[in-house]
């Protein structure tokens, strides 16, 4: 044959027969030479035809080519809306015989290609193989069916070797495939043949009843008891189970086997499923005594098994064998500790059952039955820990002192409120129970040093007092210094400096305050285009270019940061830039996209200044972390771009946002350097004149700043009345205090859905107008403003950005959270995610000496209250800061938790790991939590049952804060009656030991520490 | 994913049986490179429980992909020195490295042979591991007398494996990791523990972790915070928990920026090491660490006189080398860098040396497997750099020439994006390492 012949054959129209017959006399070195010509027409065909507008194969014949512009005119029918694209069938005919050439001729290497693919057509590529007989045939098939998704169907290797032309393949996967095969329901949609009980088929076929046995150490559906596997079966389908005992009773199989391979199956490195299903069927076996006795070893084994349900069933069957009276106890007892490995509760509790019976019936073994409970001590569940010591304290007249010796050696891992119960046992005391007693002393020394405001601002006389009683910080932020507490901000000082700074960020643009501190450095440092200079921006606009979706990633909010990088590296200014974060909102969403609309507009006429070559600096680019500017760098800078002409009002704004309150009167003795109009502006911000001197030589909207930035929540009203303005948007001259309900929650399509959750003071219009307010060039009035959607809501804002947006404005941080709270709540019931990221907004959580808003503990709250791990573990972060650092308030906390647990969406299992993990950071911490619980769940009427959990952590918080219970929670706990775990908590949180706050000078003196950290340093 | 064919030929399997004595016995099958399966130690474990527990523990690592839910079927190394067995491996994403440390005391001993051999660690061992207990004597053996005299027989167990390179490749990179470790705290194992609990068993953060110390209390946190350690995966710290019960205490190791940090189990019998890479999808493998230590390429006579010096030591320290061979430490380091890559040393963090160990495989597709090298060195074949001056070189990139500084140390910086985005901390970019060979070559 030639190559000629061998495509005249795969691209006509013979029949098999005669297809079959032209291969089957070829020696195998005319199969070699017509192998390139195999190869290359079957990658041609199914290259081509797996295109949708089979494109011509390179180096194929006019013939070919031909044929695939045919079945390209064939494939597209025009209709009246556009184009439908059908495949020919005889494309399909084509593509098989392509591959039964290379059947034919290929090598082996050729026939391994994912590429290959024959489940279609295995009859006709038998009858090749057979003719062919190649001596890697057996190689061949094993690749194929070892492959994840095995490539040949079960049946077709059958036909193999069963007409002796390959070994069994030795690879598992052949017997998940017999296993998957023998229990299948139809033979397929064209196959109406019945298909015969597995039992049938076995006996009817010794090559299949061969490995009947192995069906249990691989991997496969045999013991699956999903329903859908039975789908469309007939009458008389037997499981692989059925099939199993079915022959094992009639003798076919040998029943000692039987019990040991599925034994030796549990112990295998199966999947849960085929585990379950493998105990289930050796249950059914109904093993007997003897049959027990002989695999006691196998079932003691099960006890390592990391699968709860296997290592049960070991424990199920060896009580049965105890029962009997026939158990090897010495080896049961050494071996049972390694069950309480596991973490579910369930089975190490049967366990200690199991071993209380036995001391109560075997008291000669009762040293050996204590040493295998000991491990059950450090069991990470509570209820096993306390079922273990029950027994414990039941024979504890018959402890020896070694036994007393280990129990002591294990306390160190025992629950605190076990701790008193564990030391009664060794009777020892427990070194972890000593009270953590600070020398409240030295506090006492700082704190008189500390200045009459600073004690009252951060609550620390209160603390002092006795007896003791937590109280938050001051809410007046005003009264708060922040400066200590951040680190301040580099400048950037040289050019080198920057575009090293640039070509990291745009590889990284994750830091937002990271791009402020470039764009700091593009407006203030003059552009030298020296021989490095240009060297240096070449790669950096190769790599702008390239990437133009980047623009999208590195701005803070938006596109016009990338716009200035570029406008400073090439001088090329875009004026047509579309203010966007993203292209997910229409045109008329984006117009909305307020929250960032002020920063876009002065990056934007920053980026036209530097396109001039100016260096007009950036009055509002932050000098500390958090976005802060220190007031008295900010005087420095407006008194040395006072005399410039193109100064931007929205730069201006944004600075008088991010004063710090430090030092502001400080700054207002330097306002003297300042000309008229910047100084009235300045005296006023900063506290030297107690009214606004308003002219209008400065924007309007400069002025609203200016009254914001000198105190977030007083309404300036009265100040600015006499300019009859156009509007008053909440954030402007009124202050902006942001309420909340949810009411209107309703859980829609797996989402939570909210409308109108945020409640925002109604805006007024004022008809005399006389001055004209632009909000979109008012920072504090575009704030929390985000495009609404009416029925989802997708963060389209990384958590980096989120962060940022709270630097806006960092003296009143609870404009960030409002258009997270959307986010926030529509996910709840959502793990974390990095594509919908909803704990950016809980940034401003953490910064310091900012008291927390209503926003602030709904944000807490949601996040205790969520699935996603992220946020949930930045909520213990707050809460643990927040007690720290006094801006945790345990009433509106409270209140906050309790408003929320009335609606009938958040699940009240989900805040107590996180409240434990609190607790468990200090004794004071455990207070306050303690405190928190038992003030709300008394609140919490109609949901006693599902309380378990939180009362645990109320038991824990207590016992590790050593607090007694308070008498309002007490007559609470009194209530409960009846067995569930929540009564039975309620009653152990009543037997613990009444403790007075009086001369608590452990919780004041950490009180105190903390506290002052937060005053002096971090 | 680049793998080779290998074919672990164990005498034996390993496992937990009564020996003739008895005594329940723990005896590990050996393979090592030259095809042989050594006998290197026998003797009778003094914690026998804890031996069970950490070779368990090892074990599930290596068996373990933390990143993709994707089987391995690896076996970890042993190495035998004269005064201290030690276990290491890699999960099978190459971004934990686990390591026992069982020094000589842990054991009654009669032989205790040196060198390093692939042992077979199969389920029905790993079960049986978890019976050990203390108060009973276990013999304990690596390797058997009787399987020298059987090889090549019908017992010999095979098990076929895909040995991806980048799984030995990570026995080299990891000991740059270790040597920027520093110790940052130790806590009561009680308090480890409930830090281990603490952690998430499912759906973790995807953000950065942090565990911080207050007082005696270890906490998982969100926030960086002073002295806290970063990490990321809370599911990769869990491996260590079932060792917890056991131990004295813990001892969290950290590095300075990247992320890298070590989590030091320590019992009474010995210590068990985990290695986190700093991200999880990120394995120890491709980080190319030694990049600049292998571009300088000392000469062979160098290397063979400094790897005479090892002599299967387990604390093998730069600067007495460097005193004995009257050699730069820098030399010296260098030289080590080039056995690390062909699997002759590791680091051992913890005491600050160097250990001698021979890896059990072919390793000559190993040290061909550093793509940045061999790019620096087109680079320079192909006259991509030119010399400008000053410390500075242009290299040709793709589409554009980037510019590469060299400092007085050789230390270079680059504006390729990935120095923009690493900064060196992920090794050196072809351009520096193609200008440092150029430097080099022009000196």
């Amino acid at each position: 044959m030639t190559p000629e012949e061998l495509e005249l054959l795969v691209v006509g129209k013979d029949s098999f027969e005669h297809f079959r017959k032209a291969f089957s006399d070829l020696s195998d070195a005319e199969r070699r030479n017509l192998s390139k010509t195999a190869q290359k027409l079957f990658r041609d065909i199914h290259r081509s035809s797996n295109a949708w507008d089979f494109e011509a194969a390179k180096g194929a014949s006019d013939r070919l080519n031909k044929l695939l512009k045919k079945a390209h005119n064939e494939s597209v029918k025009k209709t009246a809306t556009g184009h439908i694209f059908t495949r020919p069938d005889w494309v399909d005919s084509l593509q098989k015989r392509a591959t039964l050439a290379l059947v034919a001729v290929a090598p082996i290497s050729a026939l391994k290609s994912d590429t290959v693919w024959f489940r279609s057509i295995e009859d006709q590529v038998f009858q090749i193989v057979q003719d062919r007989k190649p001596d890697w045939l057996g190689e061949w098939i094993e690749h194929l069916i070892a492959a994840e998704w095995p490539r040949v169907s079960f049946p077709f290797v059958v036909k193999l070797i069963e007409n002796d032309l390959i070994p069994k393949p030795e690879t598992d996967n052949y017997i998940s495939s017999y296993a998957n095969w023998l229990m299948r329901t139809t033979n397929g949609r064209n196959d109406k043949r019945r298909v015969p009980p597995i039992s049938q088929q076995l006996k009817s076929s010794p090559l299949l009843m061969e490995d009947v046995y192995r069906v249990f150490a691989v991997e496969s559906n045999a013991f699956n008891t999903n329903g859908w596997l039975r789908k469309g079966a007939e009458l008389d389908y037997e499981t692989w189970t059925e099939a199993l005992l079915k022959m094992v009773e009639d003798g076919t199989l040998d029943r000692k086997r039987v019990l040991e391979e599925s034994l030796a199956a549990l112990t295998a490195d199966l999947k849960s499923n085929q585990l379950s299903g493998i105990t289930k069927f050796h249950k059914q076996l109904r093993a007997s005594p003897a049959e027990l006795k002989a695999n006691e070893e196998n079932y003691r084994e099960l006890f390592a098994s990391p699968f709860g349900p296997v290592a049960r069933f070991g424990l199920d069957q060896l009580a049965v064998l105890y029962k009997a009276k026939n158990l090897d106890m010495g080896l049961f007892l050494n071996d049972l500790p390694t069950l309480f490995s596991l973490p579910v509760k369930s089975h190490p509790v049967a366990a200690i059952k199991l071993l209380g019976r036995m001391a109560k019936s075997d008291p000669k073994f009762i040293e050996d039955i204590f040493g295998a409970l000991l491990p059950a001590l450090n069991h990470e569940n509570v209820d096993v820990q306390t079922i273990a010591i029950e027994m414990f304290e039941l024979h504890s007249e018959n402890l020896s002192p070694q036994l007393r010796e280990d129990i002591a050696s294990n306390s160190q891992f025992i629950s605190p409120h076990l701790t008193s119960r564990l030391s009664s046992l060794s009777g020892k005391d427990n070194a972890e129970a000593e009270a953590f007693v600070e020398d409240l002393n030295d506090s006492l020394e700082v704190l008189k040093n500390t200045s009459d405001s600073d004690r009252v601002s951060w609550g620390l006389d209160l603390l002092s007092e006795k007896p003791f009683t937590y109280r938050p910080i001051t809410s007046d932020i005003m009264q708060l210094r922040v400066l200590h507490t951040v680190a301040p901000i580099e400048p950037i000082q040289t050019q080198d400096e920057l575009l090293s700074a640039i070509a990291t960020y745009i590889e990284m643009p994750l830091d937002k305050t990271e791009a402020e501190r470039i764009a700091d450095g593009i407006a203030r440092i003059p552009r030298i285009e020296d021989a490095d200079f240009q060297a240096r921006i070449i790669p950096l606009m190769h790599r702008l270019g390239m990437s133009e979706d980047a623009e999208y990633e590195v701005a803070p909010g938006g596109r016009q940061f990338a716009n200035l990088v570029k406008t400073y590296l090439s001088l090329k200014f875009k004026s047509n830039i579309v203010d966007s974060a993203s292209d997910w909102y229409s045109e008329s969403q984006r117009r909305k996209l307020r929250e960032v609309a002020p920063m876009q507009t002065h990056f934007r006429l920053l980026t036209s200044l530097i396109a001039k070559g100016s260096t007009p600096g950036r009055l509002c680019a932050p000098t500390h972390e958090n976005g802060w500017i220190c007031p008295l760098t900010w005087v420095d800078r407006l008194s040395v771009v006072q005399n410039r002409h193109d100064i931007d009002d929205i730069d201006l704004s944004f600075s008088l946002l991010r004063l710090a309150p430090d030092n502001r009167l400080e700054a207002a003795a330097k306002t003297l350097m300042l000309s008229g109009r910047f100084r009235d502006l300045a005296a006023f911000v900063l506290g030297a004149d107690e009214t606004p001197n308003i002219s209008r030589s400065l924007k309007i909207e400069v002025w609203m700043s200016a009254a914001r930035a000198r105190n977030p929540l007083k309404d300036w009203s009265e100040a600015f009345a006499h300019l009859n303005l156009s509007s008053n948007v909440a954030g402007s001259i009124s202050p902006r205090s942001l309420g909340w309900k949810t009411e209107n929650a309703k859980i829609y399509e797996d989402r939570i859905v909210f409308e109108n959750t945020i409640l925002e003071p109604p805006k007024k219009r004022l008809f005399k107008r006389v001055v004209s307010v632009n909000e979109k060039r008012l920072p504090t009035g575009m704030l929390g403003q985000h495009p609404i959607r009416k029925r989802y809501h997708y963060e389209d804002v990384t958590a980096e950005e989120r962060q940022w947006r709270a630097t806006l404005f960092p003296l009143y941080p609870a404009m960030s959270y409002r258009s997270a709270i959307r986010g926030m709540i529509s996910r709840i019931d959502t793990k974390s995610n990095s594509f919908e990221p909803v704990h950016g907004a809980m940034n401003a959580l953490f910064q310091k000496n900012r008291p927390w808003s209503e926003m602030a503990y709904l944000v807490l709250c949601l996040a205790l209250f969520g699935r996603d791990a992220d946020a949930q573990r930045l909520s213990i972060d707050a809460l643990v800061e927040g007690i720290d650092s006094g801006q945790l308030d345990p009433e509106r906390f409270v209140s906050t938790l309790e408003r929320l647990s009335r609606t009938d969406w958040v699940k009240l299992n989900r805040p107590g790991p996180a409240m434990l993990q609190v607790a468990q950071v200090s004794p004071l911490h455990a207070y306050i939590i303690a405190d928190v619980l038992s003030k709300w769940l008394p609140k919490l009427e109609t949901k006693r049952r599902a309380l378990g959990d939180l009362l645990d952590v109320s038991l824990q918080s207590m016992a590790l804060a050593n607090s007694g219970v308070r008498p309002v929670f007490r007559v609470y706990l009194e209530s409960f009656n009846g067995s569930s775990k929540a009564a039975k908590v309620a009653k152990s949180i009543l037997k613990l030991p009444d403790v007075s706050t009086e001369d608590r000078s452990d919780l004041r003196s950490m009180a105190i520490r903390s506290r002052l950290r937060y005053v002096y340093s971090m | 994913m680049a793998a080779i064919d290998f074919t672990y030929q164990y005498g034996f399997f390993s496992k937990v049986a009564a020996n003739s004595n008895g005594r329940p016995g723990l005896s590990l099958a050996t393979f090592s490179a030259d095809a042989t399966q050594p006998y290197f130690f026998d003797g009778r474990a003094r914690a026998p429980r804890e031996l069970g527990m950490m070779m368990y523990t090892l074990s599930e690592v290596v068996r373990t992909h933390y990143f993709k839910p994707m089987p391995t079927l690896l076996d970890p190394v042993l190495t035998s020195h004269e005064d201290l067995l030690r276990l290491e491996g890699f999960s099978g994403c190459c971004g934990v490295y686990a390591r026992i440390d069982l020094p000589a005391e842990s054991f009654d001993s009669t032989r205790q042979g040196r060198g390093t051999t692939n042992v077979d660690f199969n389920q029905p061992m790993r079960n049986a591991l978890l019976r050990l207990r203390d108060g009973e004597d276990v013999d304990f053996a690596v390797g058997k007398d009787e399987v020298a005299l059987s090889r090549g027989g019908d017992r010999v167990v095979e098990k076929k494996v895909k040995l991806p390179l980048r799984w030995i490749k990570s026995f080299s990179e990891v000991q740059s990791y270790q040597k920027r470790l520093k110790l940052k705290f130790e806590v009561p194992a009680a308090e480890a523990l409930r830090f281990s609990r603490s952690l998430p068993k499912s759906s973790g953060p995807k953000q950065v972790s942090y565990a911080v110390q207050t007082g005696r209390n270890l906490r998982l946190s969100m926030r960086p915070q002073r002295g806290a350690v970063k990490f990321t995966g809370t599911h990769r710290v869990k491996a260590i928990e079932s060792l917890l019960p056991l131990a004295q205490k813990l001892r969290v190791w950290a590095s300075k920026d990247e992320g890298t940090s070590a989590w030091e189990v320590v019992l009474s019998s010995g210590s068990f090491l985990l290695v986190l890479s700093p991200e999880v999808h990120r394995g120890f493998s491709g980080e190319g660490q030694l990049l600049e230590e292998l571009a300088r390429a000392p000469e062979e006579s160098v290397i063979a006189q400094i790897r005479a010096q090892l002599a299967w030591g387990a604390h093998i320290s730069t600067d007495d080398v460097s005193k004995k061979l009257g050699m730069e430490t820098r030399v010296v380091e260098d030289v080590i860098a080039v056995l690390s890559t062909r699997g002759l040393a590791g680091y051992d963090a913890i005491s600050e040396n160097y250990f001698h160990r021979e890896l059990p495989f072919d390793l000559s597709k190993v040290e061909a497997m550093q793509p940045r090298l061999k790019g620096a060195r087109r680079l320079v074949d192909e006259k991509g750099v030119q010399i400008n001056g000053g410390g500075v070189f242009l290299v040709r990139g793709t589409g554009t020439i980037h510019q590469v500084k060299l400092d007085d140390d050789g230390k270079g910086q680059c504006t390729c994006p990935w120095y923009s985005k690493h900064q060196g901390n992920r090794g050196p970019c072809k351009h520096i390492l193609a200008a440092q060979i150029t430097q080099e070559t022009d000196a």
